[in-house]
């Protein structure tokens, strides 16, 4: 059994674009009996600097986060890239300085969403349902630095009439790689279009994501190229599905 | 750096030219989707992760005795009547085989694939010199008749239909002929059969050198490696000095792990294990061989932090899956390693200012550092690169914005005024819910996807509105 | 640059290397043998395009005609001088039968006949059961051109030098590193896919391959 405390590290993508994400992701937890707390003080991982390679700024950010979540029991996020930010390049980046025991120690108990679920708190499935065929992206560094792949998918498919198809290829990059798709937009769009390409083969309604930089490049494409698949994150889905849905601005 | 890249001075200009030919990623798409299928089924029933471990130490412990076995490798090759020239620079090297030709008064060479020869562009100077090169490598053969550099490390011309192959090739040739790879395979074993039998100079790459009996191996499916090694009365060979087992029997990993991960066997067709020039008695094969050694900047690699780039066993294998390499080819590379190996090899071999930008043309997706059967940590090098190219170069735009950033985002107070002036700001640009064209920079972003607005009211504030206390 | 100076510069770079360790041994590869069964060596060759024969020693001359008549029928064919010494009345006899023209050139010539040959006959040093491969060791008595200049290529052997897999090639390999100057493993006919990724045969080496194993009595 899990801690029954978390911390939410909500993201910056989420808390300024995407709330509804921070809203169902609470709202899941809490039906799991999960006490949730939001440090206020958090803003952001850092990675946009340190994808850019400028450790320093990046540093400076990440600072932020580790005095935030100091007294979490566990930490919980929406993200797998934050996520893997956290528990894969912290120490690398706090290497040598004061705050290196911290990074380890906020590394050591920072999770994602789905297997913070599956893996902490042993729940393989959360019932519900939803009608409609969905394929899951596979986000690069929730599945590559994380090790997420099942745990998304067991989520989906404990849902009743909810048909799991798969993509020829779900883990292959979606082209938003952060500052990566302002650096090199058209191949970054080049990208987005052949995975929506792969998830409308599918005749899926829905393409199911961890990561909201994946669903900001790819429903933004979508709306683009009038591809039928619907980027849509996990948490809202399986929000939806429990009938936890958190009222969505209009879009 | 090829010469598109003179001209062209940004992967994203050059990115551009290709992803204009709508054409390309259906086929590149489908040439490296069918290479990776068959790589994943050859390595299926193996314990993968254990080989990837044992041909990273191979070649962790042959780069950390390089000296030794280099040194040994020249000993007993030069036993044996092989002469070895050992080049610091590419100039050099060019040089020394310049010279093995104009003694021989050679005025025909033929060629086989060798990336070496291409790093210190040997090809120009040798036809400057009044000899005709002509590479033998099919693929390679046809990027020559074409004037392109190679698009990929094991399938040089996979850019190309077979409607471009034969109308290239019928217009050098001056014939017809009919766009069937068949007709046109015969067709090039013709005429570079004849190339063989009357050259005077063979020149080679080397897949792997053989420190304990100074031999060489090649790993090739066509035949002309052997051609190229055996009919001249000259072989040189090239071979970057990284390229050298300690054994044969490191062979019996690193030569299926290559194979395998290149193109989806267990085995080449050929593998052709050189041990010097033809022996007394011997019927034929080589009156000299020639093997030059090139350092070209390798050194200062590997005593850096990137040396693991040096384990390389140059099969491509990362090409194949590299979702940024698929859209535009090699050529948007500009250099003469494409794909996530170039990117991480070329800025180190030919500096930050002419392929600073090349660490970036990456999604950082992880994908190359998942199948490169040595483990080399190939998106960590990109992000260690970017790193490294931000210190050396100081972008103004980059430094300014990020040293902005960093001070507006430490602080939460800063952050949520951040979001407030941004709701303000994007009323000029959001329409029903969507930014459709932002301001710079964030034009790039809406140039082909819109945008998400700021949100009405951010997570935090809905927080401090009541979903602290379990309400919506 | 000379070669000590080159080396300490190499030196110098690894001075800060930390050291590896060579593994003494490797996982199983693809390459790897489980059992020199001739079934294993045949299925492995067709799958790369090649064809096994295991013949005893009285029907070879019939199994090397049949060979000839295929793809040298009135043609020429020339026969390395090691596998005469090995089988060279079987092989003779069975190339006559097959109305072929039997070349045997002086060393000055080799090349040219094989060039204009149909079919080169040589002798292997083993055939490798797990990747369906033969060990060409040329010599004094064995000429490279003779398995690549043909067309076609016949690999006459005894059975007895079936080995399981690559592990059991490097040795011999090694071995015949001072009397051989370029040993070469074939694993079938010559290929390429570097037109829109075709599988094609026969580019530069031989388009057919054919081995025939020989059980003695």
């Amino acid at each position: 059994m899990g801690p029954r405390r978390v911390s939410l590290f909500v993201t910056c993508l989420v808390d300024l674009l995407y709330p509804e994400v921070g809203e169902a992701t609470v709202a899941l937890l809490r039906d799991l009996d999960v006490e949730v707390d939001f440090p206020p003080s958090q803003t952001c991982c850092g990675q946009p600097a340190f994808n850019s390679g400028f450790e320093g700024d990046a540093r400076r950010v990440a600072a932020g986060l580790l005095d935030a979540m100091e007294q979490a029991e566990a930490v919980v996020s929406p993200s797998g890239s934050c996520t893997a930010m956290v528990r894969s390049y912290y120490p690398h980046l706090f290497h040598g300085t004061a705050d290196e025991s911290r990074a380890r120690a906020l590394s050591a108990k920072t999770f994602e969403l789905s297997e913070f679920v599956v893996g902490e708190l042993g729940v393989e499935s959360l019932g519900g349902a939803w009608e409609g065929r969905v394929t899951y992206h596979d986000s690069c560094h929730g599945l590559r630095e994380l090790g997420l792949s099942g745990q998304g998918r067991s989520l989906l498919r404990g849902i009743e009439r909810l048909e799991l198809v798969e993509m020829a290829w779900p883990d292959r990059c979606c082209g938003f790689g952060g500052t990566f798709s302002l650096r090199l937009p058209d191949v970054a769009s080049a990208m987005a279009d052949e995975k929506m390409a792969q998830a409308d083969a599918t005749g899926a309604d829905v393409m199911v994501t961890g990561d909201s930089g994946c669903l900001m490049h790819l429903a933004g494409r979508a709306n683009r190229s009038g591809s039928k698949a619907r980027p849509m994150h996990l948490a809202m889905l399986l929000a939806e599905a429990r009938g936890l849905a958190p009222v969505k601005p209009a879009r | 750096m090829t010469p598109e890249a003179e001209v062209y001075r940004r992967f994203e200009d050059r990115a551009a030219k290709q992803l204009r030919k709508t054409q390309l990623p259906l086929i590149l798409g489908k040439a490296t989707d069918s290479r990776e299928v068959r790589r994943r089924e050859t390595f299926a029933g193996f314990d993968l992760p254990a080989l990837r471990d044992a041909a990273e130490a191979v070649r962790a412990h042959t780069m950390a005795n390089l000296d030794t076995y280099l040194d040994r490798f020249a000993e007993r090759a030069e036993a044996k009547g092989t002469k070895v020239f050992f080049a610091a620079t590419g100039p050099e090297a060019v040089d020394y085989i310049r010279k093995v030709v104009a003694d021989r008064g050679a005025r025909l060479v033929a060629k086989g694939k060798s990336m070496a020869a291409e790093e210190i562009e040997l090809n120009p100077a040798l036809e400057a010199d009044g000899v005709q090169v002509v590479e033998t490598d099919l693929g390679e053969h046809i990027v020559q008749v074409g004037h392109e550099p190679p698009s990929h490390i094991t399938a040089p011309a996979v850019h190309m239909t077979r409607r471009d192959i034969a109308q290239l090739l019928a217009g050098h040739y001056g014939r017809t002929l009919p766009p069937e790879p068949e007709a046109l395979t015969a067709f090039a074993r013709g005429v570079l059969r004849e190339a063989f039998l009357r050259a005077e100079v063979g020149i080679s790459g080397v897949n792997f050198a053989v420190a304990e009996t100074g031999s060489l191996s090649l790993v090739t499916n066509e035949g002309n490696g052997r051609m190229v090694t055996s009919l001249p009365p000259v072989h040189v060979a090239i071979m970057g000095m990284e390229r050298i087992v300690p054994s044969f029997r490191e062979l019996e990993l690193l030569y299926p792990m290559l194979v395998a991960s290149a193109i989806g066997r267990a085995v080449s067709t050929y593998l052709s294990l050189i041990n010097g020039p033809r022996l007394p008695g011997e019927i034929d094969g080589p009156d000299e061989l020639h093997v030059v050694v090139l350092d070209n900047g390798r050194s200062r690699i590997l005593g850096g932090e990137f040396r693991s780039i040096l384990h390389c066993i140059r099969c491509g294998a990362c090409q194949n899956v590299c979702p940024v390499y698929r859209q535009v080819g090699g050529h948007a590379y500009g250099a003469v390693y494409a794909g996530p190996v170039g990117a991480v090899l070329t800025p180190l071999l030919v500096g930050f200012e002419k392929a600073g930008d090349l660490p970036h043309a990456s999604s950082l997706c992880g994908a190359c550092t998942e199948v490169c059967p040595v483990k080399i940590p190939l998106h960590e090098h990109l992000l260690g690169l970017r790193r490294e190219v931000a210190k050396a170069q100081r972008p103004t735009g980059e430094v300014l914005m990020f040293r902005t950033w960093a001070m507006a985002w430490r602080k939460p107070g800063r952050f949520l005024l951040f979001a407030r002036l941004s709701r303000l700001g994007q009323r000029l640009f959001a329409r029903r819910g969507r930014i459709r064209k932002a301001p710079f920079p964030l034009s790039r972003w809406t140039k082909g996807r819109d945008m998400s607005p700021v949100a009405g009211r951010t997570f935090r504030e809905r927080w401090r509105r009541g979903l602290r206390k379990g309400g919506a | 640059m000379d070669r000590a100076a080159f080396l300490e510069r190499v030196r110098e770079a690894v001075a800060t290397v930390p050291p590896v360790e060579l593994p003494v041994a490797f996982p199983r590869t693809p390459a790897s043998g489980s059992h020199a069964d001739f079934e294993t060596f045949r299925a492995s060759l067709a799958k790369n395009n090649g064809l096994a024969r295991s013949v005893g020693r009285t029907e070879l001359a019939g199994a090397v005609t049949e060979v000839a008549r295929e793809l040298s029928a009135s043609g020429r064919t020339v026969v390395a001088p090691d596998v005469l010494g090995l089988y060279g009345e079987e092989i003779e006899r069975g190339l006559a039968a097959a109305g072929t023209e039997i070349v045997r050139p002086e060393p000055g010539a080799w090349r040219d006949e094989a060039a204009r040959a149909d079919l080169g006959v040589t002798s292997a040093a083993l055939a490798v059961a797990s990747t369906g491969s033969i060990l060409i060791v040329p010599g004094r008595d064995h000429p490279r051109v003779a398995s690549l200049l043909p067309p076609a290529h016949l690999a006459v052997l005894p059975a007895s030098l079936l080995v399981a897999g690559l592990e059991d090639v490097m040795p011999v390999v090694t071995a015949a590193a001072d009397r051989s100057s370029a040993p070469v493993l074939i694993t079938g006919p010559s290929r390429t896919s570097d037109i829109e990724m075709t599988t094609v045969f026969g580019v530069h080496g031989p388009k057919v391959l054919r081995v025939l194993l020989v059980e003695e009595a």
